[in-house]
């Protein structure tokens, strides 16, 4: 241990400071006590002389003098006694005798009294008097016998010497004295409470308690914003805060501050004194190079318990007590750090400890001879031969071929600074110890070659990590060559050949198959498969072939481990085994938990699968199991799709067929009918108009029937083909603002109601999106049916508003016409459909066929409503509407 | 007027194309009532329709072609080649391609309309079923295509444009 200089001076210094004092102290006392003693006697001496020769009494003398008689009483007092005592010599005679003298020592007095009957007798004494205003003083009182001219004894004379102001500096001196033989002794007991800090306190902390009479006593340390009870003395532990605080008020000023009653002192923490019902404290700070960091505190249950004598008590403590603590705290931190570095220095080696023995690393000292002169326990772990085997022994004879060529090669250079090698050792059991060994040279001091240190690093593991790392990234690559290859491909087959062949690669097969399962037809149908090389022939293989066709619905992967050793075989083992297969890997193809097929791997030798051999299996299986699923939905859903196309295919061309007809009946209508209808018209009008005078009554009316007729057929002929046109024309669907449509067909129909009075009413309407063309046919349908059946009111009124429903827009046309029955609602939209006689509405009974047709080429719709007598209401919806 | 085919080298105001006897009848009968005068071919058939056009002489004195009418009334329904034919092969030769052509059919529809148009048809017409209307239709062609439609060649001396 560190020697500490400066501990021994301590205690020492302590002693000689005790010891200055304690000298000084009695020095002082002595020759204040001699001086004092002296004076005494010399003026006790002059007092009785000069009662002695001025009995009697002169009014001016300084002592206080009083004369009584024989009898005791008082005879005569001078004006220094009155001066004295306060009392007169009446008021002296009214009281007992001596009644002045303080009770304690007056009976003492009065006891020596009679001892003044002899003459020549003195008495002297020195005692403590009443004033008359109550006030004590001390006496010094000479007694002598009185004697009158014949010699006899009269009374007595007391000459009393007022010395209250030297008994009071005698109790101080004292008191002083008391205090430096305590000081000094709180000194000593301080410097033997040793360098412990706490012991140290605890020793301040009690004779500071002892030495201001206090209740009670501690020491408090800054701690942040707090000041913290370290030790106490007859008080509780506390923590008051540094702000609010006397002990912090002493902290922050360095002076000593007190408090007489903290009852109403605000730098007091009263919420911490009141419940103590501490009233008066005094707090010191214990300064230590400059700063305070601790404060000696003394408090007391009484107000005002603390004075300027218990302050100097204190402040002459304060410098021995911070010294104290300082080197206490000094002494504490050398302690401590060597603690520490005792403690590192004996972590350290058990480091060393742990790194030479315990270490992962092993270590091999060879001498320069290339001879092993150590290894450690780790390196004959790693190699598996005990310590003293390796030992002696160069390190070639524990290395594989190639690694001690390598050393050889570096020995023989024997290099300047560390190098690395790669080395591969080989243990005791024969396996390869792969390691990498950081080997540095051994110098002498003089520079000299003196062996070889080497740290070997076991790698082995990371080899194997390694090798497994690159086998199953090869692995991986091929699996996800495999998914490629599997969603590139079409059909299950191709997508088997594609798995199988990449499979080959990673698994050493003599035979391999995809086979799917048709439960259906008892069999399994091969999809794809390779024998020793060359493709299997994708046959079906009845199930009976299978030793138990049921194990293969369950789905499981099964494993025949030889199968020459299986009894009795189902006959496609027993095919296997003669294609050269002896240990067989089924792994299911799975479709939501459903077995769809296998893959099966034969090896060529008994128990030949390996635990990888499965798992690469397993992880093509999943994909495959999918990819052909899908390639079936995909061959399914062709086969749906084509027959779907086909029955379209049929069904246009009897649809296309269809509407030929339809077209050729159109045209057949619109043409071919037409001519031998107009001839019809025309030559029975040629007859009726060149020959009707030549022709009798009923031919002629018969004549106009025919007339009448082909012309009705036009007409129908005409609806039709326009009927017709209406539903093959192309929509050209564009913004139509339904007004202007109106507008022009009530324009165009004009002439229709010339004649007529019609109150018109046509609301705002919107803009849609639908072939002008047809909206305007249909809006002249619908216009002109209601100026149609209006015709019998007198005063017709129709309105066109506009109509909206469910996402479409449209027009209403309103009439207060003949109406109809809604029971014919449907009917009046029926093609040459009327609900009228021809002769009354004439027209080709074809209009609202036409609208409804217009309606539901828009996607749109149309519809009527109406009470015979009561009008109708057409309501055509054609399409969305815009906002142009 | 009568049906007989005039002579290919006299010259003609109008020929008209029809396959129906009855249509050919109640035309010939509507222009007589209309009283425009001139000289009248009428063909039957596609065919004879192209022979009479295509196979005329050479140039006339006046400039115009031989045998070739003011205006073709070409019916569309013909026996042998159709009036679609019949209207392609006029207006793809020359020698016939000014000449106006009205195809005058029963109620054609909008696709044969466009295609008569496309094949150069000078005007297309549909012949009403009413026979008044029909009347007046005819009468309204002639009048239009020999009266009131300049040619296009310099009219002969005695046109029936240049009269009433």
């Amino acid at each position: 241990m560190e020697p500490i200089p400066t501990l021994p001076v301590v205690p020492s210094l302590l002693v000689v400071v005790a010891a200055v004092l304690a000298g000084l102290v009695a020095a002082g006392f002595a020759l204040v006590w001699r001086r004092e003693r002296s004076r005494r006697l010399a003026a006790e001496r002059q007092a009785a002389a000069a009662a002695h020769r001025l009995a009697g009494a002169t009014a001016a003398m300084r002592e206080a003098m009083s004369v009584y008689d024989a009898a005791g009483r008082p005879a005569w007092i001078n004006p220094a006694f009155e001066r004295f005592t306060g009392f007169t010599l009446e008021e002296l005679a009214e009281r007992p005798a001596l009644d002045y003298v303080h009770a304690e020592e007056r009976a003492a007095l009065l006891a020596r009294w009679p001892e003044l009957q002899t003459a020549g007798a003195a008495l002297e004494a020195e005692y403590r008097i009443t004033t008359r205003w109550g006030e004590q003083r001390w006496a010094a009182g000479v007694w002598t016998a009185r004697l009158d001219p014949q010699g006899r004894v009269d009374g007595c004379i007391g000459v009393e010497t007022d010395v209250t102001a030297r008994r009071r500096a005698d109790e101080t001196l004292q008191r002083d004295a008391a205090l430096f033989q305590t000081i000094a002794e709180a000194q000593q007991a301080i410097g033997a409470a040793g360098l412990d800090s706490t012991a140290v306190m605890h020793a301040i902390a009690e004779r500071s308690r002892a030495l201001t009479a206090a209740a009670g006593a501690s020491i408090e340390e800054v701690q942040g914003d707090w000041l913290v009870t370290r030790v106490a003395s007859g008080v509780a532990a506390e923590r008051v805060p540094l702000g609010a605080s006397l002990s912090g008020l002493a902290v922050r000023t360095g002076a000593l501050q007190r408090s007489d009653d903290a009852i109403d002192d605000r730098r007091v923490d009263r919420a911490t004194y009141m419940p103590l019902a501490i009233r008066s404290l005094l707090v010191l700070p214990l300064p230590a190079e400059g700063r305070t960091t601790h404060v000696l505190k003394v408090v007391s249950l009484e107000a005002r318990a603390f004075g300027e004598r218990e302050e100097r008590v204190l402040q002459l403590l304060a410098g021995l007590m911070g010294a104290a603590l300082r080197h206490a705290a000094v002494f504490e931190l050398r302690q401590q750090r060597l603690e520490e570095r005792t403690r590192a220095l004996q972590e350290s080696e058990q480091r060393f400890k742990q790194l030479v023995d315990a270490a992962q690393e092993g270590i091999w000292v060879l001498d320069d001879r290339g001879v092993t002169t150590y290894v450690n326990h780790r390196m004959a772990e790693l190699l598996g031969h005990p310590n003293g085997d390796i030992l002696g022994r160069p390190l070639a004879d524990f290395l594989d071929a190639a690694s001690r060529a390598e050393v050889q090669r570096g020995l023989a250079e024997r290099p300047a600074g560390p190098r690395r090698l790669d080395l591969r050792f080989r243990r005791k059991d024969g396996a390869d110890l792969w390691t990498i060994v950081a080997t540095s040279p051994i110098l002498a001091r003089d520079g000299a070659f003196v062996g070889t240190v080497g740290l070997v690093t076991d790698i082995t593991e990371r080899k194997r990590a390694e090798d497994q790392l690159r086998r199953s990234a090869e692995r991986l690559r091929t699996l996800h060559d495999i998914d490629q290859a599997v969603l590139a491909a079409r059909s299950p087959a191709e997508i088997a050949r594609a798995a199988l062949g990449r499979l080959k690669r990673l698994v050493p097969v003599q035979r391999c198959s995809i086979t799917l399962f048709d439960f259906a037809h008892d069999q399994v149908q091969v999809v794809a498969g390779y024998t020793g090389g060359l493709p299997l022939a994708a046959l079906p293989i009845p199930l009976s072939a299978f030793s138990s066709p049921e194990v293969l619905r369950r789905g499981v992967v099964r494993y025949v481990e030889d199968l020459a050793s299986l009894e009795p075989r189902p006959p496609l083992y027993e095919q296997l085994l003669g294609e050269g297969v002896r240990s067989l890997l089924s792994v299911p193809l799975l479709v939501d938990g459903e077995a769809i097929g296998e893959l099966n791997l034969g090896l060529g030798q008994p128990g030949a699968v390996e635990p990888e051999h499965r798992d690469i299996a397993v992880e093509v299986a999943a994909p495959l199991a999918i990819a052909i699923q899908h390639a079936r939905l995909r061959d399914e859903l062709r086969r749906r799709t084509a027959e779907l196309e086909r029955r379209i295919a049929e069904r246009s061309a009897e649809l296309q067929e269809a509407v030929l007809e339809l077209e050729g009946f159109a045209h057949a209508i619109g043409h071919d009918l037409r001519a031998p209808l107009r001839h019809v018209h025309g030559f029975i009008q040629l007859l009726l108009a060149e020959h009707g005078r030549r022709l009798d009554e009923p031919a002629r009316h018969y004549a106009e029937r025919v007339r009448d007729a082909a012309r009705d057929l036009g007409t129908m002929m005409d609806a039709l083909l326009l009927l017709a046109r209406v539903s093959r024309q192309d929509l050209l669907r564009r913004p139509t603002p339904l007004d202007a449509v109106v507008e022009e067909v009530l324009l165009q129909l004009q002439p229709e109601w010339e004649e007529r009075q019609i109150d018109w009413q046509v609301d705002a309407l919107p803009t849609v999106d639908c072939d002008p063309a047809l909206a305007r046919l249909a809006v002249e349908q619908l216009v002109s049916n209601a100026v149609k059946f209006t015709r019998p009111r007198s005063r017709a009124c129709i309105r066109i508003a506009a109509a909206r429903q469910e996402g479409l827009a449209g027009l209403l046309v309103q009439d207060n016409g003949i109406g109809f029955r809604m029971t014919y609602a449907d009917k009046l939209f029926g093609t040459f459909q009327r609900l009228h006689p021809s002769e009354a509405f004439e027209g080709a009974g074809i209009g609202l066929a036409l609208v409804r047709r217009i309606a539901e080429r828009h996607g749109g719709r149309a519809w009527a409503e109406g009470e015979p007598d009561q009008g109708a209401t057409v309501h055509l919806l054609l399409g969305p509407e815009t906002g142009a | 007027m009568s049906d007989a085919v005039l002579q290919p080298r006299e010259p003609i105001d109008l020929l008209v194309v029809s396959g129906s006897a009855a249509d050919l009848e109640l035309t010939l009968l509507s222009l007589a009532q209309c009283e425009l005068g001139g000289r009248l071919a009428v063909a039957r058939d596609g065919e004879a329709a192209l022979e009479l056009l295509l196979g005329a002489g050479g140039p006339r004195d006046d400039g115009r072609p031989a045998g070739l009418p003011r205006l073709v009334l070409l019916d569309l329904e013909l026996p042998k080649l159709d009036g679609f034919e019949v209207l392609q092969q006029l207006k793809a030769n020359p020698r016939t391609r000014m000449i106006p052509v009205v195809v005058f059919t029963s109620d054609a529809d909008e696709r044969d309309v466009v295609r008569c148009y496309q094949l150069g048809a000078n005007s297309c017409v549909a012949k009403p079923v009413a026979f008044d209307a029909f009347r007046e239709t005819v009468a309204e062609l002639g009048r239009y295509w020999l009266r009131v439609s300049r040619p296009p060649f310099p009219a002969p001396g005695a046109s029936p444009g240049r009269q009433g």
